[in-house]
């Protein structure tokens, strides 16, 4: 992906010539063109151009890695400097290579980019948290219906969550269990990850949908920063620099509308019509500005605070009280 | 829009991560500032209106929010309610410094009200 279409030309034929003809090149003059590519067939190795009129290169990494955990990516700039390096690398590069001025500089690059594409992926799977989000790692297993155990270290604990066929079953940091453990892993600012195959756990201390244990766990790690890694036990929390939190409902709905769990939900009905038009919005407002995949929203109101999440199969609300009704900085 | 409002409006480009601004006065024109030429005064006036409507709806359900965020991959939107029926729009980087910023312009805009 390159902005400058001649470079595009030349680069094409020649490249695919050095293959000979094992590399099959689509080009893209626009990172919206690029992601339609990815979109409709499937792709080994992005280059990116770092330098990129609207979206930068540096940008668009970091939404590739995210959309596309697999994709090789290189990046691609005709004024390297450390810090484009280190952005590009940070963001999920796996190569970063100046712009070649030279035939002989593009064979250099060629061979290079050949190296990474033939690389293989190792069995099992391997991240460290700020690229890959760890939520995002158990919704792909939950939602996959996948059992496996996450490990997950950082330099002050090290931690295991066991999921069974989609299910949390058991969590464990250090010297907690059970839900609090499940919060502390997921408010580790930065770390690594393995997924293991399963085994049984020595004990089963996670209970009910693993949508809302994941938003419980972000809904604490959101309300009391990083330090907080107290613990939530049944549906209050301890207190927290003198707050404290009460679940006041939850639905879980399937993409469709369907209610699949609720707790002290007053209407579901018409929290479902709530939800189908935050995802309404949600869409308008990704249509408007270049912001990414939409996550949640979150409502703040005088006495509770709700978060709505939409996914393609579910749609979740919860509400809490909430006694920060005014911003802190 | 008072001159106070206005010269605020300009100043939230200083604070770190904030990629754009809007204010709609009750029966006023909108007051749109980008600080990022990814984001046109045009699209931000639409996602002004789309607030405005989100705002209605979230109210129609029994919520009445005083504000609300929506959180993207790539930023974070949030709409600041005040009881004069003046809606801000706050467009900030998806970090900490985004964070940040969210929080003290939505003091400074409930402030000035």
């Amino acid at each position: 992906m390159d902005d400058e279409k001649y470079f595009l030309e030349i680069i094409r034929p020649l490249f695919t010539d050095w293959s000979q003809n094992r590399w099959g090149i689509e080009v893209a003059t626009s990172p919206d063109q690029a992601l339609e590519i990815l979109k409709t067939r499937p792709i080994d190795l992005i280059v990116v151009d770092v330098n990129m009129p609207v979206l930068d290169g540096g940008q668009f990494l970091t939404l590739l890695t995210r959309r596309y955990p697999a994709l090789k990516k290189a990046a691609l700039t005709a004024l390297a400097t450390e810090e484009k390096r280190s952005t590009c690398l940070a963001n999920g590069a796996e190569l970063f290579i100046e712009k070649p001025g030279t035939l002989e500089g593009l064979k250099s690059a060629f061979a290079m980019l050949d190296e990474l594409v033939s690389w293989k992926m190792q069995p099992g799977f391997q991240g460290m948290l700020r690229r890959v989000g760890l939520q995002d790692v158990i919704q792909m297993e939950c939602l996959g219906r996948n059992s496996s155990i996450l490990e997950v270290n950082d330099q002050t604990v090290s931690g295991r969550i066991y999921i069974q066929d989609g299910r949390l079953l058991h969590a464990v940091a250090g010297s907690l269990t059970g839900e609090a453990a499940f919060q502390k892993l997921l408010s580790l600012p930065g770390g690594a990850f393995q997924l293991q195959p399963f085994a049984p756990p020595p004990a089963r201390t996670l209970d009910g949908p693993w949508e809302f244990l994941l938003l419980e766990a972000a809904r604490v790690h959101d309300e009391s920063g990083p330090k907080s890694l107290e613990p939530a036990r049944g549906q209050e929390s301890p207190p927290e620099n003198g707050r404290t939190v009460r679940l006041i409902e939850t639905l879980i709905c399937s993409g469709q509308g369907s209610p699949l769990y609720q707790w002290k939900c007053p209407d579901a009905a018409s929290r479902v019509e709530l939800l189908q038009a935050i995802s309404h919005s949600a869409m308008q407002l990704g249509q408007l500005l270049p912001l990414g995949n939409f996550n949640r929203v979150e409502v703040q109101c005088q006495d509770s605070r709700a978060v709505a999440r939409t996914v393609p199969d579910r749609l979740i609300f919860v509400r809490v009280a909430a006694e920060n009704a005014t911003p802190s900085p | 829009m008072t001159l106070a409002l206005d010269q605020w409006l300009s100043s939230c480009a200083r604070s770190s991560g904030t990629l754009g601004c809007a204010v709609q006065l009750p029966g006023q024109a909108p007051v749109i500032r980008s600080f990022n030429d990814r984001f046109s005064p045009a699209s931000l006036a639409e996602a002004l209106g789309c607030l405005a409507e989100s705002a209605r709806l979230i109210s129609g359900h029994g919520l009445l929010p005083r504000w609300f965020t929506w959180y993207f991959e790539l930023g974070q939107l949030r709409a600041v309610l005040r009881a004069d029926g003046a809606l801000f729009l706050i467009l900030a980087q998806a970090d900490s410094t985004g964070d940040r910023s969210l929080e003290v312009l939505t003091r400074e805009f409930l402030a000035l009200g």
